[in-house]
Order: structure tokens, then C-alpha cells, then sequence
């Protein structure tokens, strides 16, 4: 089958696309800038230019999912309608504290366009969402959950939640869709190997180099963590010959408990570089009392994840488990032992933010 | 795209080079008025938000405030900015 994988560059569209490929699938891959493709896992993935008829395991399309037509012209998007099989949306804004437009112009703009070109062919499409649609909703989250009235904690999520109702209505209309939605990407399940360091690494790194010691939450709050490869084992699942299974479906790819702060802060206290931050009530956090530096940290790193130190919330995922038939092969204090083994064997989290201990004396000797 | 260098004095854009140098995530990119922060050097938005702080003690500068600080795409704007920071101080 030709499968085009929107965001193919980025964390998860990268590992997807080599899981396609690896299963005799032609990628043809849409990507803004980068035209080498960087799984995770595995190497690099060489692409040529996209040309009508082409056999290349994976090819590429210059394209950017914020304009009409993914900013094709005309005769290339009508082409590329008429050759695929599938879609996979995966491209997003992912990260934080962008301005609003930002968020609208990709995440919602860019579902409007990728389901213009799958309506043209009537091609089912697998849209990638996340978990966190369901907003502050706390408790247990059904994969058929999506509003249910809840209010969001920031832009990411508020615009996610709008293209996933996006999707839905094509769905009413005819479209075959399947929604896959992640909860927090981390890296890969057996070695904790991550390309991009993001969100929640940037706040583990903070609070391991002691930036930040103070924060607001609740020490029984779950952030949800859950691998990228499996993540990618979900979708390209979903988009292969097994889609017909998941018509319909959304399917949670989260990991199967989540993970406590009280438990997080247990793991980083095994790590002796380590700094462990401790969560206050939020009621009762001030900014006020905090350092400059601190407080520099917080404002403009700490305050964008703040939400999700305070969320106690499960994602139910028994549609995905009876999908894919496993969870993923590392969860809880085991997974976090294997991510920041992995961030601490590659340098990007040091000791730095601790003043080293005066050498004089022992250089002196 | 704007490759401007600096207008602050030698001394101020030795010392932005030199930090930034002794920052800069890609070790090995030469650092010069003209390198750009991110694209040329690496730094993320987090990297960006030490660089500043750094930059702050460093200088012995007043707290530079977020959106005067997210001006700086350059090595060369960083030592037009402890310049500009230190005129108003003065």
C-alpha cells in the first residue's frame, strides 16, 4: 500500500514510517523542511523526491499542513489523492508556550486540510491525537470519551481536542477514519533511547540539576508516559492491513498505570546527581518567595507544564490492548530508570547547576 | 534574514562571544557576532532562557525582561543588548 504519513520527521511520524516500510508499505512521506527522516530506533531513513508511480520505499513531498491544499498546487494534490491508500496524520504542534495561532494554524488548520485530501480520494486515514483531549477531566478516561464539557489546561490540547471533533464529523460523513491518541511520548520502551528532548524531559531536567525545587502538585497527580515505539506499533498497526479492525475506534496508546509524582520523586532520589523537587499544594504555591533564577525557570519553563503535576487522571485502553495484543514492555519506576539512564548517558542531564568543589587544593598538591 | 553584527564595544562582544562559546550546545561551531543562536549554535528555547540568566550575573545586569530578551537571535544582538541594558543603567 502507499501510506502518506504527515509530520514524517517528527517523533512519532519518523518511527512510523520506518515500521511501514519495514512491513513492504510505500511511504510517501509530507515534510516541511527535513527531508532525512531520524527514527528513534534504527537509522536514518534516506527519501527521494515524490514522483507518480514511483516504487521507492519512501519518498517525499515539500508541504506544509498550514495551507490549503498542504500547500500543494492544485495538480500535485489531486495527483497525490489518486495515489494513496492511507494517511497518517501525524503532524502537530507539540510543543509548549507558543502563541495560540501557532496551535490553531497547525494542529486544527492542518486537520482541515489532511481531511480535504482524504475526502478527494476517500482515503482512510489514521488521525494522531492525544490522550489529553479529555482536558482536566480527572478519573478514568473511556477511548470513546471526547467532550464531555471539559476545559482544557492550555492551547495544545484545546486546538488537539477540536480536530479530533474535526475528524469525527468526516467520520459521520463517510470517511473511514481511526484516531490513535498518545499520552506523553517518552523514549523507546526497551533502552529509553529518545531523539528530541521535550516537555517532560525539559521539567525532569530542571528539577534533576535542582532549577527547580519548588513546584506546584499533588504528590498522587499521573502524568501518563508512554513509549514512542509503541506508540508507532499502534499506528502503523492501525494504517496497515489491519485498519478495517479499528474503523471507527479510537484507541488510547498510553501506558498501562500511570506514574505518581510520589513515584517519580522516589526514582530521581535513587540517582545520587540527582535533585528532587518537592510539590506543594497548589493553593498553596506562590511564586513570590521563589529566587530570581528559580523563578526565571518556573515562569517560563515550569508554569507550562503545571497542569499535569496536578491532573489525577487513568486512561482506560482496552480497545488498544485487544488491538495490538501487548503493552508496552517497560512501565512505571522501570520505564523511569530507563529514560533517565538515557539522558544521563547521553550528557542531557548534567550536574552542571551544582558548583563543582574548589580544586585549588588538590590541584596544588 | 538579518546577519548584522554588533555596535557595542569590542570589549562587551569578546565577552558575548566567549559566553555564548562557552554555552553554545554545538561545541564545535565557531562562534562569531554573526552566528545565529539557534540555527547556527544550537541552543533551544531552554538553552536560550540560561544563556540570558547567565548572561544577567555575568554582566551584573538588572533582570532582562522576557520579551526584550526573545529579541536576541544573535551573538552579535546579545552584546547590542547588555550594551542597550547597561545605557539605561547608567
Amino acid at each position: 500500500m502507499r501510506v502518506l504519513v504527515t509530520g514524517a520527521a517528527g517523533l512519532v511520524g519518523a518511527e512510523v514510517t520506518a515500521r511501514l516500510v519495514a512491513a513492504g508499505h510505500c511511504v510517501v512521506a509530507l515534510v516541511h523542511r527535513t527531508t532525512e527522516l531520524v527514527p528513534t530506533t534504527g537509522a536514518a531513513i534516506g527519501t527521494v523526491p515524490f514522483e507518480a508511480g514511483t516504487e521507492a520505499p519512501v519518498s517525499f513531498v515539500r508541504g506544509d499542513v498550514t495551507q490549503p491544499r498542504l500547500g500543494l498546487a492544485e495538480g500535485e494534490f489531486d495527483a497525490l489523492a489518486g495515489t494513496l491508500d492511507r494517511i497518517v496524520h501525524s503532524a502537530a504542534q507539540t510543543d509548549f508556550g507558543l502563541a495560540d495561532a501557532v496551535y490553531q494554524a497547525s494542529n486544527v488548520d492542518g486537520t482541515v486540510h489532511v481531511l480535504d485530501l482524504a475526502q478527494r480520494g476517500a482515503i482512510p486515514l489514521v488521525h494522531v491525537s492525544t490522550a489529553y483531549v479529555c482536558g482536566e477531566r480527572e478519573g478514568v478516561i473511556a477511548e470513546g470519551d471526547l467532550d464531555r464539557g471539559q476545559a482544557f489546561a492550555n492551547p495544545y490540547e484545546e486546538t488537539k481536542f477540536r480536530a479530533e471533533r474535526l475528524v469525527a464529523v468526516a467520520a459521520d460523513e463517510g470517511l473511514p477514519v481511526a484516531v490513535v491518541r498518545p499520552s506523553i511520548v517518552v523514549g523507546a520502551e526497551r533502552t529509553g533511547v529518545i531523539r528530541d528532548f521535550k516537555n517532560i524531559y525539559v521539567m525532569v531536567k530542571l528539577m534533576a540539576e535542582g532549577k527547580l525545587r519548588l513546584l506546584p502538585g499533588h504528590y498522587n497527580a499521573t502524568p501518563n508516559l508512554v513509549p514512542v515505539d509503541y506508540v508507532a506499533d499502534v499506528v502503523a498497526e492501525a494504517a496497515g492491513e489491519r485498519f478495517a479492525e479499528v474503523r471507527g475506534a479510537t484507541l488510547h496508546a498510553v501506558g498501562p498505570r500511570s506514574i505518581s509524582l510520589r513515584a517519580l520523586s522516589d526514582v530521581m532520589a535513587e540517582y545520587p546527581s540527582f535533585e528532587v523537587a518537592r510539590f506543594v499544594p497548589p493553593t498553596s504555591f506562590t511564586t513570590d518567595a521563589l529566587p530570581r533564577r528559580e523563578w526565571v525557570y518556573y515562569t517560563r519553563v515550569g508554569a507550562l507544564y503545571e497542569s499535569y503535576l496536578r491532573r489525577r487522571v487513568e486512561f482506560d485502553d482496552a480497545a488498544t490492548r485487544a488491538f495490538l495484543r501487548r503493552r508496552p514492555a517497560a512501565s512505571g519506576e522501570a520505564l523511569l530508570r530507563r529514560l533517565f539512564d538515557h539522558c544521563l548517558r547521553v550528557g542531557y542531564i548534567t550536574a552542571a547547576a551544582v558548583a563543582p568543589e574548589p580544586r585549588v587544593a588538590a590541584e596544588a598538591r | 534574514m538579518t546577519t548584522k553584527t554588533s555596535t557595542a564595544d569590542p570589549e562587551v562582544r569578546t565577552a558575548a562571544r566567549e559566553l555564548v562559546g562557552s554555552m553554545a550546545p554545538n561545541r564545535e561551531a565557531e562562534v562569531t557576532d554573526a552566528s545565529r543562536l539557534a540555527q547556527d549554535l544550537g541552543f533551544d528555547s531552554l538553552a536560550l532562557i540560561e544563556l540570558m540568566l547567565v548572561a544577567e550575573e555575568r554582566f551584573g545586569l538588572p533582570p532582562i525582561d522576557e520579551a526584550e530578551a526573545s529579541t536576541v537571535t544573535t551573538v552579535g544582538g546579545l552584546a547590542d543588548l547588555v550594551a542597550a541594558v547597561r545605557g539605561r543603567a547608567a
